[in-house]
């Protein structure tokens, strides 16, 4: 009897949640079964959350009505070098500020932090003269360059070195080995948990970039997913819903495919326990 | 030292793509070939890119004539959003040397220098320029022509007419209405044509939401217009606007015969559902209906709310002054001017610019149904100028959020327009 | 202990020395990224503030009149308002509903690894693409969600179309597509709490709601409190979902700081202008953040061990 009343609660919690689930899903469903649906027929009620048809048409349409393809590879592009740059630019920066005792370390940490708090458009506009005067507007580059550095990902990378015993790099330091060294050979591969989840965030954020793209691209060839998918929509507003559903679709692998890979890392790591200032 | 790095990686990226591409070898050998120059020119163009691949075509052989490559962009989206890109493509120093721009974009580029004046090749090319000059309509010529220069030639056009989806038409039992057909039949044939079908609402029109154009055609109808004709005076909140105004806030909410306008939904795709019965557009959706196989379309003017006054909207290909080869650019700019190129690119969407073309095309296309409305003759002056200030662009921004208040929230109209007035004056203001 | 170099004092100075150069060499791409693409361009926007630039004709001084300017206008005070009526529902809705979430995942005792991935998922996809996809589902005569009002017998909702249910249908986006980035944080700060305390509350025979205020939600308060600066900064710069939603209306109902910056210096080429709007945004979200760490000391707790 006691044991039933104790599991009540637990059968309620998981009903719960499998419906709120389901709701958060549910998009996913209806945009894929939608995008496999004939044009004409994309708000034909009643709608559909499983695919009742089956017109591929619309996926190949989708890459062959727009440079669908190309826009998948600059994403792609972009946010691999942001993220390979990244690793390097932020491990080498928490590593200075977690265990280099320098001159004016406090001062500098808390410059970049407050970094943190500047909102994109504050600087969207001054980035953009920036640009223009280094002749990089309409290049990838415009939009690489300032995402290379992310305070919050510094902060990060810093706070998990902090927690790594000293003992390792006393060692090597009585191996002889200089700083480069323990950098690259001890603290990258101890933090490999945290640099995994700061390579993901920084790669979302550079796939979902959006108002950067809309400033810095205007060549079809050059628009990354997010832009593309936009522009095939908003083409004088005349795009048709089940092929701009295509290209949702397509849009969701590659994020899909990174967070199969990567949740194993992300819940592993355990930054957050380092959030204290 | 990132930076180089970042940009070692990029040009390693696009050497491979080249070299995948194959594009590296041929432009050796178009270059051998070239009788002229090696010059690449990149033109901007409006649209989603659907013509891209027969405009390439078409500058091949540009390219084979000349040895000019011409590397083409498409902006895809409303005329407004385009000059703002263009302009800050030319601001951000990317290279650009022609750019198709249309009426509501010109006197603000030409205010700003943006676009060079081509009275220099028209002297030159006496012959070519004669070719368009002796052939298009003097008051779309006048439209690129300021402090005695010209600016570019006149391209292609449009009006703006009330399309039908003609099985709505017939499921209602009604016929195609007359060229001067008024307030009061318009109101009838929406009550007849809005019905309801499978549990879904159909509506008889589709109202022009964030149209600049399309929405003034209705205006000028009713004699209004959004400011006066030297643009030094708003006249959104003037009488004759602001019913014309109210009658659309009433045509959603007091009739119910229109859907509330929604940013994400094409009203030319409820046209062709059949979700709305009426739309108001230029010639630009035939587009749209042949890539959908769609014919049951049909075209009147709009309804002569107090007259039949039709509007227009031009655009030629114009120059840009910070080209680095201004001579093939102007070039290019007069040759697709010309009735070779332009009857070759121009087949469903805007209206040829040039005389002998515009009824051929309109003709053969035969699509909408009674299409020969689209077009006059050559040199009539029936048709009204869009208002096009150099201030276009905040303008068309008063417009479209003042439209959007009014269909969408339910704002009150007279005060809305009264601000929208009072806002365009203080930009207007610099035109005295 | 004896060096090499000389004395224990002059070793020291020298180590520090090293350290020095060390620290500055690693912090070096840093530094310069720091500089150059975020002190130098807030900067830039502050001097920009005092011109009228239009990118292409060179810049105006024109002194105070884009303050003066911006006092009068009431469009930009609009965007303004608009900004905070986001940060006072998409703020409490990200803060209290995230927590509450990852309480309930963590609490359940099976099919755990299927709800964090159900709620995290939507915050990877691209926000472009599927609020494209919103568009259409909540599209008030076409789309999906209003059919299912309608088979409710309900009648349509306007969704998108009305300046009160705009910001219902963002927020729903805004919970949907990004309560998994709180929810995580949140998730991890609570695996991070020692069981013990857990154990100490159970054997009090405190209730779950008991355990849950009074001993996770203090052990939490670190994680609260970066959740909500992050969030605060964020809603400030909320561009995407207006933007793709509703493209700031409908009007100018859910015209944002941030639509209103982008509109004004690349639409209407208004540069200087522009950058005085952004520079005042900073300021606010400065004084903001400031005022929070400040406060902070009241409420959060960080040595629990």
């Amino acid at each position: 009897m006691s044991k039933m009343k104790a599991k009540m609660p637990q059968i309620i919690l998981i009903v719960f949640l499998f419906a709120l689930c389901l709701i958060m899903l549910a998009p996913f469903a209806w945009i894929i079964s939608t995008s496999l649906r004939l044009p004409a027929e994309s708000f034909k009620l009643p709608p559909q959350f499983f695919p009742t048809s089956f017109h591929y048409q619309n996926y190949v349409d989708v890459f062959t009505s727009f440079p669908f393809a190309r826009c998948i590879f600059n994403s792609l592009k972009i946010a691999v070098i942001v993220v390979a740059a990244n690793i390097i630019i932020t491990t080498m920066a928490g590593y200075a500020f977690a265990r280099i005792p320098f001159k004016g370390k406090n001062v500098v940490f808390m410059l970049i932090l407050a970094g943190m708090m500047i909102p994109t458009q504050a600087k969207l506009i001054p980035t953009y003269i920036v640009m223009s005067k280094l002749g990089l507007v309409g290049t990838h580059s415009a939009l690489i360059l300032p995402a290379l550095i992310s305070p919050i990902n510094i902060f990060f990378v810093r706070q998990f070195m902090m927690t790594i015993p000293s003992s390792y790099e006393e060692a090597a330091y009585i191996d002889g080995a200089g700083r480069v060294k323990i950098w690259w050979s001890i603290f990258v591969p101890m933090s490999k948990s945290v640099i995994v989840m700061v390579s993901l965030l920084s790669f979302l954020a550079s796939w979902n970039d959006f108002i950067n793209p809309l400033i810095f691209l205007s060549k079809y060839e050059m628009m990354t997913l997010p832009l593309g998918l936009k522009t095939l929509s908003g083409a004088m507003n005349t795009g048709s819903a089940s092929i701009v559903l295509a290209g949702v679709a397509v849009s969701l692998v590659v994020p899909t495919l990174l967070y199969i890979f990567g949740q194993k890392h992300i819940l592993k790591s355990v930054v957050m326990s380092g959030l204290k200032t | 030292m990132r930076k180089r790095l970042a940009a070692s990686l990029l040009a390693a990226s696009m050497a491979v793509m080249t070299v995948i591409g194959g594009s590296g070898v041929n432009i050796v050998s178009a270059a051998e070939k070239a009788p002229k120059s090696d010059v690449t020119l990149t033109l901007a163009m409006c649209g989603d890119g659907t013509t891209k691949e027969s405009l390439d075509e078409l500058l091949g052989e540009y390219t084979e004539q000349t040895g000019v490559k011409v590397e083409t962009i498409f902006i895809a989206s409303d005329w407004g959003n385009y000059c703002t890109k263009i302009q800050t493509m030319v601001g951000g120093g990317e290279d650009l040397d022609c750019a198709i721009l249309a009426i509501e974009g010109v006197s603000k580029f030409i205010g700003m220098d943006i676009a060079a004046p081509i009275d220099d090749w028209i002297e030159a090319n006496p012959e070519l320029a004669e070719n368009v000059i002796n052939d298009t309509n003097p008051e779309h010529q006048k439209v690129f022509q300021k402090d005695g220069k010209t600016y570019a030639l006149p391209f292609s056009f449009n009006n703006v007419l009330m399309h039908f989806n003609t099985d709505r038409l017939e499921e209602a039992g009604l016929e195609l209405p007359p060229a001067d057909w008024d307030k009061e039949m318009f109101l009838e044939y929406c009550e007849k044509l809005t019905t309801e079908k499978d549990g879904v609402k159909q509506y008889a029109v589709a109202l022009p939401y964030g149209e600049y154009f399309c929405t003034e055609a209705w205006l000028i109808n009713n004699n209004g217009a959004y400011m006066n004709e030297d643009f030094t005076e708003s006249t959104i909140n003037s009488p004759e606007s602001v019913e014309m105004f109210q009658l659309m806030q009433d045509l959603i909410y007091k009739y119910g015969y229109a859907p509330v306008p929604e940013e994400n939904v094409s009203a030319i795709e409820q046209l062709m559902n059949g979700q709305c019965a009426m739309g108001s557009w230029g010639r630009w959706p035939t587009a749209n209906y042949i890539a959908s196989d769609f014919d049951s379309v049909a075209v009147q003017y709009l309804p002569s709310f107090k007259k039949n006054q039709q509007i227009f909207g031009v655009d030629g290909i114009f120059t840009i002054a910070s080209s680095k080869h201004l001579e093939e650019a102007k070039d290019l700019a007069g040759w697709m001017s010309q009735q070779d190129f332009a009857g070759k690119y121009l087949t469903a969407g805007n209206i040829p610019a040039l005389n002998s073309l515009a009824q051929e095309k309109i003709d053969s296309l035969g699509l909408p149904e009674n299409c020969e409305i689209f077009y006059k003759d050559s040199n009539t002056t029936d048709y009204k100028s869009v208002s096009a200030p150099p201030q276009y662009t905040e303008c068309s921004y008063i417009v479209t959020t003042a439209l959007s208040e009014i269909l969408v929230n339910q704002a009150d109209v007279q005060e809305t327009l009264d601000q929208a007035a009072e806002e365009m004056n203080e930009i207007l203001e610099e035109n005295r | 202990m004896k060096a090499a170099g000389g004395t224990i004092e002059e070793l020291r100075r020298k180590k520090a020395r090293r350290n020095n150069v060390a620290g500055y060499m690693f912090l070096a791409p840093t530094l310069i990224l720091f500089l150059g693409f975020i002190l130098i361009p807030i900067l830039l926007s502050s001097v920009l503030s005092f011109f009228k630039y239009n990118l292409i004709t060179d810049a105006k001084f024109v002194g105070l009149d884009n303050i003066i300017k911006f006092f009068n206008d009431k469009g930009v005070m609009n965007s303004f308002g608009n900004t905070f009526k986001f940060l006072v529902i998409l703020v409490p809705i990200h803060c209290v509903l995230g927590v509450v979430l990852a309480f309930l995942v963590y609490r359940a005792k099976r099919f755990q690894f299927f709800f964090r991935t159900a709620i995290y998922f939507p915050t990877v996809v691209t926000t472009a693409s599927v609020a494209l996809a919103w568009g259409y589902m909540f599209a008030t005569d076409t789309g999906v969600i209003n059919y299912f009002v309608r088979m409710l017998g309900g009648s349509n909702i306007p969704w998108l179309t009305n300046k009160t249910f705009v910001y219902v249908t963002i927020a729903l986006f805004s919970f949907w597509k990004f309560i998994g980035t709180t929810f995580l944080y949140y998730f991890i700060g609570l695996q991070n709490i020692p069981d013990v305390y857990y154990e100490a509350a159970q054997i009090d025979g405190s209730s779950t709601l008991h355990t849950f205020i009074h001993v996770t939600l203090p052990l939490l308060t670190p994680t609260i409190f970066f959740v909500m600066i992050t969030n605060i900064v964020g809603v400030f710069q909320i561009f995407d979902e207006p933007f793709l939603l509703t493209n700031g209306g409908p009007g100018s109902a859910t015209k944002t700081v941030a639509l209103e910056i982008y509109q004004t210096a690349f639409k209407e080429m208004n540069i200087g202008y522009g950058a005085m709007i952004s520079f005042v945004l900073f300021l606010i979200i400065l004084v903001i953040t400031i005022v929070q760490y400040v406060g902070q000391n009241k409420w959060v707790v960080y040595d629990y061990e």
